[in-house]
Order: structure tokens, then sequence, then C-alpha cells
């Protein structure tokens, strides 16, 4: 894993990253207009369709299990969530279903646990539209949080690092989120609040594991064993000495999600209980490829055009041009003396 | 260090963890009718993990099926020379619903009303930073909102009755707070004012005809009406209502526009000359909030009201707020029915937990595994952050979340890797041929600046987050600020742990898997 070379490969990971958020932006903007939403939206952004079933026992229906009769009904129309509650006077269950499903199979749904509850106090209404105002303001919010939090990253870099180590930061995060986001959009996994919040999760791990490289990146570049060395392989080697550890971090991570998403399906069958595992896992993807692949080939591709830039401006300046003249003399004046 | 001292000292930790360790997770009954619930049993969770209390609010004149059906039955039983309206020519059926023909006429203009009203409903619950909320139209005519109980698991398996019962009680007001229909009136229950003019002559004002009074017989306060103090709209007077607590006082503070100080100066100089010498603010037909020590006209640009909590202090806010500011529901809302509590179909907090331990398991024995006795310290020390995390959640009230679990393992991750960063600068150390003591000391002087950056960047990043962040996220952000904190701090302690673990050892070159390479110089 540590001889695997990433910065030669700078077209290809430049080419994938654009071409995934461009597909991604593309499938999301198609979603726009002909389904619901540039995601999925799920939770409370989502709109949908419900079944509401409202019933509360009695001596007459003690022995009735509505929960066995809901589900029998429901079975083949997969709701993304079911919820159970009670109040003073009566139960209820609520089965909310995509805004897509088919009016005519709820219906039907609807109909067939009517049907058993005949006499029994309960019913089922279908409610055919749910138009979810949702918490928008929390996204405006994590948007300003998280552009306050690149900027400071951004500006601490620049002071600790250079301005390149900042710059190449700066995209790690926009990158990793770009990624993250394309990843919801393709996959259409239903997006709540929670999807915001482990979008910050995304922006933290991109930031530990990019403070790592750049550390690494500039001690080696101050490491005299590294002096003659080209400056590609610098950031490469510096890349690969920190692979395992991104790569093991990354891999725990992954495995949190799975667990966590699998445990979650295990109390509840409904895409809604285990969405943000897959949410989670999303970005840990989004992280892996970011900081493993395409961070260290920006970088490098970055620092070469600053160095560029930087002997570029230094031979066209004339006093520049003149002492960099006397530095040469000097040191071969210097190796004269040694030989 | 000798080998007593290391024993003792580590003994002394493991104890310290084991005690924090069984209060954080066992709960146990104390005496026949107490309990004690543990901190991890006491930890709020979010609405994925407890589910959601919930209402749904009907415009007047907008009734349900069962409704409309208990009506019919009611006229069908009469007979139809009861005098009692048919409800089948009174109500049209819109969906699920019966909208009343003579209020409402036009039903799609209804519908926009509704639709604008749960707009208005979805901005000022937005602002309570719920870590979720709903707030949706259903069939155009009725409007579902939905809030976290925020219960702990000990409430939710209802170990804990009376913490329940205040966590439903605080959703409740809530939902009945903010859902307040209407615009703002500020209000009196005398019906007569006697007070005198600035040249000292006696007038009574007669407050039943003073104001304008369409709510006179619905506005009360403790069955007496109530009369507004004012012809005008009184909105414009204030510029911000705002919430919150200030120390251990919730406060309600009113901040006036300068044509509204002078009209507040003359209300309050009214109600300081009433008998009652108390101030209500309605929002509708509902009082919000009520002064009523008001005997001194208040000339200020600004007043502030104490509240019995600051929940209740900003859902006051929010509402005033937002009826100042032009954002009055156009319709009149049914009464807000208890509402329900609403157990979850979603993820159990129980399995949660369980997938939690599993991947420590799976943590301490990688640990182990990979770096031997230090390992297993490690092992330690990662539990200690993971308790630290626990009694901050509790301590702090931040509300779990799923979103919140997985801040929990990156952060468990970041100190992770801070910990193989120095393990491995120590392994590079002691490989060339330092002792073991000689390498832990360099290697935590070598990465002191890495470690520090990193942990100094994400500290200032979560710190935003809280801040600047509402509900899960500024959840995340705040658990994030701990986590960084302690992941630094436990940090230096594996140095102690180091130190205080490898003293001992008597072959100086050799410790935890870690061996000095021989080279055959020596």
């Amino acid at each position: 894993m540590t001889n695997l070379k990433v910065c030669k490969k700078l077209h290809v990971f430049i080419f994938i990253s654009v071409i995934f958020i461009a597909i991604g932006m593309a499938i999301g903007t198609v979603c726009h207009f002909v389904a619901n939403g540039f995601f999925n939206y799920g939770g409370e952004f989502a709109s949908y369709k419900s079944i509401t079933v409202s019933y509360y026992y009695s001596e007459h229906n003690e022995n009735t299990n509505v929960e066995e009769i809901c589900k029998y009904a429901v079975a083949g129309v997969n709701p993304v969530e079911v919820s159970y509650a009670t109040n003073e006077l009566s139960e209820e269950i609520v089965y909310k279903f995509s805004a897509t499903t088919d009016n005519a199979k709820l219906q039907a749904i609807v109909d067939e646990i009517n049907s058993n509850f005949t006499g029994l106090e309960s019913g089922a209404i279908l409610h055919e539209g749910v138009v979810n105002e949702g918490g928008a303001k929390n996204i405006v919010y994590a948007a300003i949080a998280l552009a306050s939090a690149a900027a400071f990253q951004f500006l601490y870099y620049i002071i600790r690092y250079k301005l390149r180590a900042a710059f190449s930061a700066l995209l790690a995060c926009v990158h990793n989120l770009g990624v993250y986001a394309a990843l919801l959009a393709v996959t259409r996994i239903p997006v709540g609040t929670e999807a915001v919040a482990i979008g910050a999760a995304v922006v933290l791990i991109t930031m530990i594991l990019s403070g790592l490289f750049f550390d690494r990146t500039r001690k080696n570049f101050k490491n005299e064993k590294f002096v003659k060395t080209d400056r590609v392989e610098v950031v490469e080697t510096s890349a690969s000495e920190i692979r395992i550890i991104t790569v093991t971090a990354l891999v725990a991570l992954a495995i949190a999600a799975v667990v966590l998403g699998a445990f979650a399906a295990i109390s509840a069958m409904y895409i809604g209980a285990y969405a943000p595992a897959i949410v989670a896992l999303l970005g840990v993807i989004a992280c892996f490829y970011g900081s493993v692949f395409f961070t260290p080939a920006v970088h490098s591709a970055i620092d070469v055009c600053c160095e560029k830039v930087k002997s570029s401006s230094k031979s066209s300046t004339p006093k520049k041009q003149k002492a960099t003249a006397k530095e040469e003399n000097e040191v071969k004046e210097n190796d004269e003396v040694k030989e | 260090m000798g080998k007593t001292k290391s024993i003792v000292i580590t003994v002394l930790l493991a104890l310290i963890m084991a005690v924090a360790a069984f209060f954080a997770v066992v709960s146990f009954d104390v005496g026949t009718s107490k309990r004690y619930n543990s901190i991890l049993s006491n930890v709020s969770l979010g609405a994925d993990y407890t589910g959601y209390a919930y209402t749904t609010i009907y415009p007047e004149g907008v009734i349900t099926a069962s409704d409309y059906n208990g009506l019919v039955d009611e006229y069908t039983s009469a007979g139809t020379g009861s005098g009692l309206t048919d409800p089948a020519t009174k109500y049209e059926q819109c969906g699920n619903l019966y909208v009343d023909k003579d209020e409402h006429s036009d039903i799609d203009a209804l519908k926009a009303s509704v639709a604008s009203d749960a707009k208005i409903l979805n901005a000022r619950f937005g602002q309570k930073g719920y870590s979720s909320y709903g707030v949706a139209v259903e069939d155009g005519l009725s409007i579902k909102i939905s809030v976290p109980t925020y219960f702990t698991s000990a409430q939710f398996a209802s170990l804990d009755e009376d913490g329940r019962s205040t966590r439903l009680s605080a959703a409740t007001a809530a939902l009945s707070t903010i859902t307040s229909a209407g615009t703002l009136t500020l209000r009196t229950s005398d019906t007569s004012i006697e007070t005198t003019d600035a040249n000292g002559n006696a007038k009574t004002y007669d407050m039943v005809k003073l104001g304008s009074d369409e709510w006179a017989d619905k506005a009360t306060v403790d069955g007496s009406k109530t009369y507004s103090l004012s012809k005008d709209d009184v909105a414009p007077y204030f510029s911000s209502i705002t919430g919150g607590s200030i120390g251990s006082t919730a406060v309600l503070t009113f901040n006036f526009t300068a044509e509204g100080r002078e009209k507040i100066k003359e209300i309050t100089t009214l109600v300081a000359s009433s008998s009652s010498q108390t101030l209500y603010f309605f929002v509708g037909d509902s009082q919000l909030v009520g002064y009523s020590s008001c005997t001194s006209p208040i000339d200020s640009g600004s007043i502030s009201l104490q509240t019995n909590d600051a929940d209740t202090a900003r859902n006051i806010a929010i509402t005033l707020d937002s009826v100042v500011k032009g954002n009055v529901l156009s319709l009149q809302y049914g009464d807000v029915s208890v509402a329900s509590q609403k157990s979850n179909g979603g993820i159990s907090a129980i399995l949660t937990l369980v997938a939690c331990v599993l991947l420590f398991a799976g943590l301490v024995a990688f640990l182990t595994v990979k770096y031997k006795k230090l390992g297993a310290i490690t092992s330690a020390i990662a539990f200690l952050f993971a308790l630290v995390e626990v009694y901050a959640l509790q301590l702090l009230s931040i509300t779990v979340t799923f979103a919140v679990v997985f801040t929990c393992a990156v952060l468990i991750a970041l100190f992770a890797i801070s910990c193989a960063i120095v393990f491995a600068e120590v392994k590079r150390l002691t490989l060339t041929g330092r002792t073991i003591q000689a390498s832990i000391k360099d290697a935590y002087k070598n990465v002191l600046m890495t470690i520090t950056d990193l942990h100094l960047v994400l500290v200032v990043v979560a710190i935003l987050l809280a801040t600047i962040g509402v509900g899960e996220v500024a959840a995340c952000g705040l658990i994030s600020v701990i986590g960084v904190v302690a992941s630094y701090v436990l940090y230096w302690f594996t140095r102690f742990m180091w130190y205080v673990t490898s003293s001992p050892e008597k072959d100086k070159f050799k410790f935890a898997g870690l061996k000095r390479v021989v080279y055959e110089d020596d």
C-alpha cells in the first residue's frame, strides 16, 4: 500500500472527481425536476404519503393483533418509516411512503385494513399528499459554520504551513464535500438532517487527515534526506508514510458505520432506520478517495506550480537575478575552496 | 519510578475508571422507592431513537372524518325537526377532512392560507434548535407538527416517570405556545382604570370601549375577560423580542422602537394606575406572558421579564418575535390537543449501544494485538475517553442522534491516530538504538507540533460548528469540542502511562513489542 504512486496520476484523479461530481450534479438536477428533488429528501425534508391507522383496544377486540393486520396489508409496498403512537384515548400506527408511491396501491391497503377492522372501533386513513416544510434553516446555519471552519483552517495553514498547503487543504474540504454530495445524489439515499451533521463530520475527518499529510510533507521538505529529491517525490513519500494510518482510520470508521447500520436494520427493517448509517458510510468513502488519492496528487501539482511561479518570478526580477548570480558565484567559490 | 509506585498508580487509575464506569453504566434501586439511573440512561436521545411528540392542528371550520360522523349520528338521532343543520349540506368533503362551507367558501384559498401558515410555523420551530422536527401540511388542510421528546432511555423505558412527564410537558408547551395564532395585543383585566392626567385631573378610562375588543370574550385570564389597551396594532412598538437565560434566571426581553417606547410609556402609565397592575401580552386569544408588577410607567428602550424557565422564555420569545415581525398566522386554529407521545419504530438505543460496545471491543483487540502491553494501556485510556464522552453528553445535555454517535467514533479515531503517530515515532527512534525511555521522550517532542496543530485546528472548527450550527450540527460541534480537548489531554496521559508502565522494566531496550535493533558494531 505504501508503494502506491498517486502524484503522477493527477490527471486520472481530477478526471474521476470531475466526472463523478458532474454525474452527481446531473442526476440531482434531473431528479430535481422529474422526481422528489436534487437529493432524495427524507426525514423532515421529505414530502410523503402516509397511512394512519388509529385504534383502541376494548373488550371486543383485545385479541385482535392490529400490528399483524397492518403488516400483512402493507407487505409488498415498502414504507420508508413506521412509527407507533399512543395518546390518552387511542393508539396509532403511521406508515410513511415516498411521495411517488401509487395512490391506488395505498388505497387498497387502507381498504384491506379497514375491512379487517370492521366493528373494532378502528380505522385507517390515507393522506395522499403530506408536504413537509423541513428544517432548511438548519442547512443554512450548517453551511455557514462549515464555511467558517474551512476559512479558519485556510488562515491557520497560511500561518503554520504555506499558502499552497492552505489552498490544497481548502480544496480537500471542498472536494470531499462535493464527492459526498454527489454520492448522496447518485445513490438516492434518503437525506435528512443527519446528512448535514455527517457532512460536518466529513469536514472534520478531512481536516484530521489533511493536517497529518501537510505536516508530514513539511517535515520531509525540511529533512536533509530529501534535499535533492524531486518535490513531487517528497509529496509522494509523505503521502505513502501516512497512508497506513489514514487507511486504517477510515476503514475503522467504515466498519463503525456498517456495524451501526446493521444494528439499526436489526431494530427496524425500514430504510428510514438504517439510511443514516449508509450516509455515514458514503461520507467515509468520500474521505477515503479524497484523502488517499486526490489531495496528495493535487497538492503535488499545486506545489510544483508554485515552485515554478516562484522560480520564474525570481528569474524575471533583475535585482533577484543579480542576487541569484551572486549566490551561485559564492557557492562555486566555496566549492573551489573545499576542493 | 519503582515497580511498587508503578503498580499503585496503575491500580489507582483502574479503580477510578471502574467507579466512573460503574456509575456511567449501572442503574440500581436505592431503597424501596428510589432508583439511581445511570449516566448513560440519563442521556437525552434524539428523535431517531425515541420519537416525536406531535399534534395536528385544523383551521376553524375544518373537522376530521370522525368529528363529521359524530355530527351525522347526532343529526340522525335528533331527527329532521330538531333544528340541527344537516352536516351533509353544511360541510364539503375534502380528502379525509370536512370543510364548513359557510366559513370557507373558497377551499383553494383556504389551502393557500394553510400552506402559508405552515411556512411561518416552520420558521418559528426552526428557531427552537431541535435536532429534528417536522411541520407538514396534510391533505392541504391540516398541519401536523412533530417535535422531539428528547426522552432519556430511562424515561423511554418508563423507569423515570417524573422525567418523562416533564419532557412531554416541555414538548406540549412548545407546541401550544408556538402555534399561537393571531396578532399581538397588550391587555388588562380591569374594566375601568382611574388615573390622573398631566394637569392632575382625575380621569376614568372605560377599558371595554377603549381598545379594539373583538376577543374580549375569548381572551381571558383565570376566567376573567381582558381588554385591549390600545386600538392600534402594537406590533410596530417592538423591534425584537428575545428569550433565554442569564445565569440561572430565565429572562424574556422586549426591545422597543422609538415610537414604541413612547406608546409603551403611555400604556404602562395606564396599567400602573389599574388595580391589577398587570400587563398581559396576548397573541390572538392566548395569553403568553403577564407583567404582574407594573407599578410605574416604563420609560426605557427595553424591558426584561422573568419567566419560569429558559425553555418557556424561548417559546414565548419565538412566537412574539415572529408576530411583531409580521409573521401572523392567517387562520385561527382549533385547540392544540394534548401532544401524543410517539414511540419510534426506528433505531433501538440499546442495539446502538451494543454496536458501540462491539466496535470498542474491536478497537481494543486491534490495539492489543498491534502494540501488546502498550495497546492494552492505550485501550484503557480510550475507555477513559469514551467515559468522558458519555459524562459530557449527560452533563452538557447533548442530544444523542446517529450523527452524534458517528462523530464520537470520529473523535475516538482522532485519539487513536494521535497515539498511532507517536507510537510510530517511538518505534522509529527505538530502531535507531536508543533506550525506550529516550525514544519516548524524543518521540513526544518530535510530534508535539503535529499533534498540537491538529487539535488546535479541530477545537476551533468544533467551536464554530457548536456556536454557528443549530440542531444536530451544533450537538456534533459541542461533543467535538469536548472530544478534541479530551483527545489532547489523554494523549499526554499516554505519555504519563508510558512512563509509569515502562519504568519498572528491567530491559531498557525492550518494551511493548518494541526493541532496539542490535547492530553488528554493538
